[in-house]
């Protein structure tokens, strides 16, 4: 997308339970998910960014091109824009927003999104 | 209680959508609902076999942290302008793999012109990942451990250091666990407007025993208490019934290993409601179990896990089992810290160690850290855990330990009540299911005399002979 959806700083970054997409806090509130917002609608919105991201991730993926790449599409970030994304994250959604998803068909899957062995 | 409102909402929501669709239009949802997460299912997992091997992942040494990633996404971002477009495809940082970036690209060509003018990335060493090798190298093995409320933690530093504490409530999003803790107040130090010079130069030589929170011994010593709902606040701190309620961060805590000894979780229970329920929570890896020849136990840890088999002979620590498996006729040996007490319903048990130490009866049901007991002398249900269980033919006489008091006797509870005597179990005095209940009472010792006389019971007179009626004056006193 633009040079905005990468993070601005190292300190508290978050990632998008549902995406997994990393942009600081504040990029969250202000911009919203960039891939998810249709349906997470966290711009402007604190405690529900709060809610949806997690500080707790391991591993970071820069994204150039989502499109072309094996590794985006193992992670299924295939579609979605580019920026950075986390390998994996942990945390999930309040279930209240979970049920949100769901009755607007959206795919969402509770997990902690680790590959683990 | 936010739960409460959360779910309350959801409810409401859920029942506006609905009421406005027909019924087929409710089942058209469902059915569409429901095949597209069938087919999502499917489409997940990709496998990676698909690719041939078009896409090259290299790997790059060494490289120092993160913003490596950073200057090579950005990068491409600006060269996107330009002409000559950068062509990786994504770069990767594994955590706690130092030194390495992972970047995605068709040619080799393209990672070195990615990284070619940037200095913290050299190009020493760029090695392509075998395809085979290609899915592992993103796989993260999960490693944070799962605070859950209700376990045990001992704190790393602070004057709590090594103090048991048990977790409140985790805050994920902080990073931070409120803990619950026995505060460790200095009583002698004045506070507030009472502090003395010597007072206030008194650094942290010496910390003072962990204790519950006395609210008068603050008051004396000048501290100002406020209460705040149900916590009260001293310095800063919330305390409630006794105890230090305070957030830590999550890396100030150690939760493995944490083997929470008989006497601290007595202590920190103390105020609670149910000691048993939190202790049957809690596996109490500290005191071990006594097993006993005969006894019939489950593997609770290791490999074996739920092998069972009987108990040969015990030996310290080690207990020897003979498993009860067709594959296994050998003698196996264990830690007794590994194994657990194993009961069916129908055994008839006794009770080794707790409040009901000496009763008998017959297992009514088992689950994992305890068992129902019906009791052979008070007919009632006894909860306990197994290890205070072990298997025994014989069925309990009923004498009290203190030799004083026998079953039936007609004792003295105190002033006022008289109580017969039904039951001798530890400690517990049962009166039986007649009319009223007195109540048991916990026999402490100097429980009263043994009183012979005029007063009836229900079926037996002080003489230990059938009555015919009752008393009177006796109903009166009993009824209280």
């Amino acid at each position: 997308m633009s040079i905005e959806t990468i993070p601005k700083n190292m300190r508290g970054l978050r990632a998008c339970l549902v995406c997994s997409l990393i942009k600081s806090l504040q990029q969250f509130v202000d911009d919203g998910c960039d891939n998810c917002e249709k349906f997470l609608h966290l711009k402007g919105d604190n405690e529900r960014t709060i809610d949806c991201t997690s500080p707790c991730f391991n591993g970071m993926i820069a994204a150039m091109d989502p499109n072309d790449s094996w590794v985006c599409k193992w992670k299924n970030i295939s579609r979605k824009h580019r920026g950075i994304y986390a390998v994996s994250t942990s945390g999930t959604l309040p279930p209240r927003i979970a049920a949100e998803l769901r009755d607007m068909g959206v795919r969402y899957t509770a997990r902690m999104r680790d590959a683990t062995q | 209680m936010r739960e409460l409102d959360a779910a309350r909402i959801k409810e409401n929501d859920r029942r506006n959508m609905f009421k406005d669709m027909s019924a087929e239009e409710i089942a058209e949802y469902y059915e569409k609902r429901y095949r597209d997460e069938g087919r999502s299912a499917a489409v997940e997992y990709d496998d990676d076999a698909s690719y041939a091997g078009d896409i090259a992942q290299n790997g790059l040494l060494p490289s120092t942290k993160d913003p490596n990633l950073w200057i090579l996404m950005r990068k491409a971002l600006a060269f996107e302008a330009t002409q000559q477009p950068l062509q990786i495809k994504s770069v990767i940082y594994k955590e706690g793999l130092k030194g390495m970036l992972y970047v995605e690209a068709f040619k080799q060509s393209h990672v070195a012109q990615a990284i070619d003018s940037i200095g913290a990335l050299n190009a020493f060493n760029i090695v392509m990942v075998p395809i085979k090798e290609m899915v592992d190298s993103l796989r993260v093995v999960k490693d944070i451990p799962q605070l859950k409320p209700g376990t045990y933690v001992r704190l790393k530093r602070t004057i709590y250091k090594d103090d048991l504490a048990q977790v409140d409530w985790v805050d994920i999003a902080q990073n931070k666990v409120n803990l619950k803790l026995l505060p460790r107040i200095d009583y002698t130090r004045m506070r507030g407007a009472l502090r003395t010079e010597a007072d206030r130069a008194f650094k942290k030589t010496r910390r003072p025993g962990p204790q519950l929170f006395n609210q008068e011994k603050i008051k004396e010593i000048g501290g100002e208490v406020t209460n705040d709902g149900d916590f009260t606040i001293f310095e800063g701190n919330h305390y409630r019934r006794g105890f230090l309620y305070k957030a830590f961060p999550l890396n100030a805590i150690i939760d493995e290993g944490v083997k929470p000894s008989l006497t601290e979780l007595e202590k920190f229970q103390e105020t609670s409601d149910d000691l048993k329920r939190d202790l049957e929570k809690t596996s109490i890896k500290g005191s071990t179990t006594k097993f006993a020849p005969g006894d019939i136990v489950e593997v609770a840890e290791g490999e074996l896990v739920n092998l069972r088999g009987k108990v040969l002979t015990v030996d310290g620590d080690q207990v020897h089992i003979m498993p009860d498996h067709e594959d296994l006729n050998e003698v196996i040996t264990l830690k007794a810290v590994e194994l657990r007490k194993h009961f069916k319903p129908g055994d008839h048990v006794k009770i080794i160690d707790g409040k009901y130490e000496g009763d008998t009866g017959l297992i009514v049901k088992t689950e994992l850290n305890e068992v129902v007991i019906f009791s052979d002398l008070t007919n009632d249900e006894i909860k306990c855990r197994p290890r205070d269980v072990q298997l025994c033919a014989q069925i309990s006489s009923g004498v009290d330990s203190l030799g004083k008091y026998q079953f039936h006797d007609l004792v003295q509870i105190d002033r006022e009540n008289r109580g017969n005597d039904c039951a001798t179990g530890k400690g517990n005095f049962g009166d039986s299911q007649y009319v009223w209940k007195v109540g048991s009472a916990e026999t402490t010792g100097h429980y009263g005399e043994k009183r012979r006389q005029v007063c009836t019971s229900f079926g037996l007179d002080w003489k230990q002979r059938p009555s015919q009626g009752y008393d009177q004056s006796y109903r009166r006193t009993l009824s209280c």
